[in-house]
């Protein structure tokens, strides 16, 4: 989506590099449609797009962009796998250097869990935003009311209760003034 | 009339335990059996604690009324890193939301 503001000037929509993890919970509450109807471009690399594959969800695949990784990107994101992170997120660690981005959208326990405990410069440097980014911006473009209804869904049917994720989702909407 | 629950079971102790055990019962001059039954009511009530209100704790928590040390004393270790854990992650991602939200 391009937005043309009043001056005629072309705003770009922002780029956000997704995880699986991510993108499937949005998916398992019927709330993926949305993500066409925010300002942002979605990019997902080639891992995370086999993972959606196998999980036969064509709607996530319609509404994402998947960027092969090439050279230098590539070749980080093969330094990241050798410090045991998972193929989907180091490919979208990398993805997310080359868009000069400094987080990604995940919400896999066990990245969230070896970012917190790595000693690695370049690990420490991403942060990790989860679902609840987009429950927050689909509430600001009034595509949803309820945000803890949606939260609490969320949490429930992927069974992320008492976990880091439950927690760091639940701190970020807090600290929004949800 | 009063029913006594009784179950015997074996347990495998390290040696660490052990030693703690054989320390405590001394110190505390109560049998190995009530300090295990003590041991599973601690329990018990940490995972009673985490079950209803994990997020009574980690609000409580991220408003700093109780420190990370408290957090391990009330809750599971699973829970309590959870809570820690989560708690960065989450206060992390709102700058980056606030500067690069639409």
């Amino acid at each position: 989506m391009v937005l043309r503001p009043a001056r005629g000037q072309l705003i770009l929509p922002k780029p956000l590099v997704v995880d699986s993890s991510t993108l499937f919970a949005l998916g398992r509450v019927k709330l993926i449609k949305f993500l066409g109807k925010i300002d942002f471009k979605i990019f997902i690399p080639k891992a995370v797009k086999e993972e959606i594959q196998k999980g036969n969800d064509n709607l996530i695949l319609k509404l994402v962009k998947m960027t092969e990784l090439k050279g230098r990107t590539l070749k980080i994101s093969k330094q990241l796998e050798k410090l045991n992170l998972d193929k989907g997120e180091s490919q979208c660690c990398a993805l997310a250097f080359k868009l000069k981005l400094k987080f990604i959208i995940c919400d896999d326990r066990r990245f969230i869990r070896q970012i917190f405990f790595s000693n690695n410069n370049k690990l420490k440097k991403i942060k990790i935003l989860g679902f609840s980014f987009f429950l927050h911006e689909f509430y600001k473009n009034k595509l949803i009311d309820d945000v803890w209804k949606h939260f609490n869904e969320i949490i429930k049917v992927n069974n992320w209760e008492r976990s880091e994720v439950q927690v760091a989702n639940y701190t970020f909407l807090k600290e929004l003034g949800y | 009339m009063t029913t006594i629950h009784t179950m015997k079971t074996t347990i495998v102790l390290d040696e660490k335990s052990e030693e703690g055990l054989k320390e405590l019962g001394e110190i505390e001059k109560v049998s190995k059996s009530e300090l295990i039954r003590e041991a599973i009511r601690e329990f018990y009530l940490k995972e009673k604690r985490a079950r209803e209100s994990l997020l009574f704790f980690v609000d409580l928590y991220n408003k700093g009324i109780i420190t990370s040390d408290l957090i391990f004393l009330l809750l599971p270790r699973k829970d309590a890193e959870a809570v820690i854990i989560g708690s960065k992650t989450g206060k992390g991602a709102v700058d980056i939301a606030k500067t690069f939200s639409s």
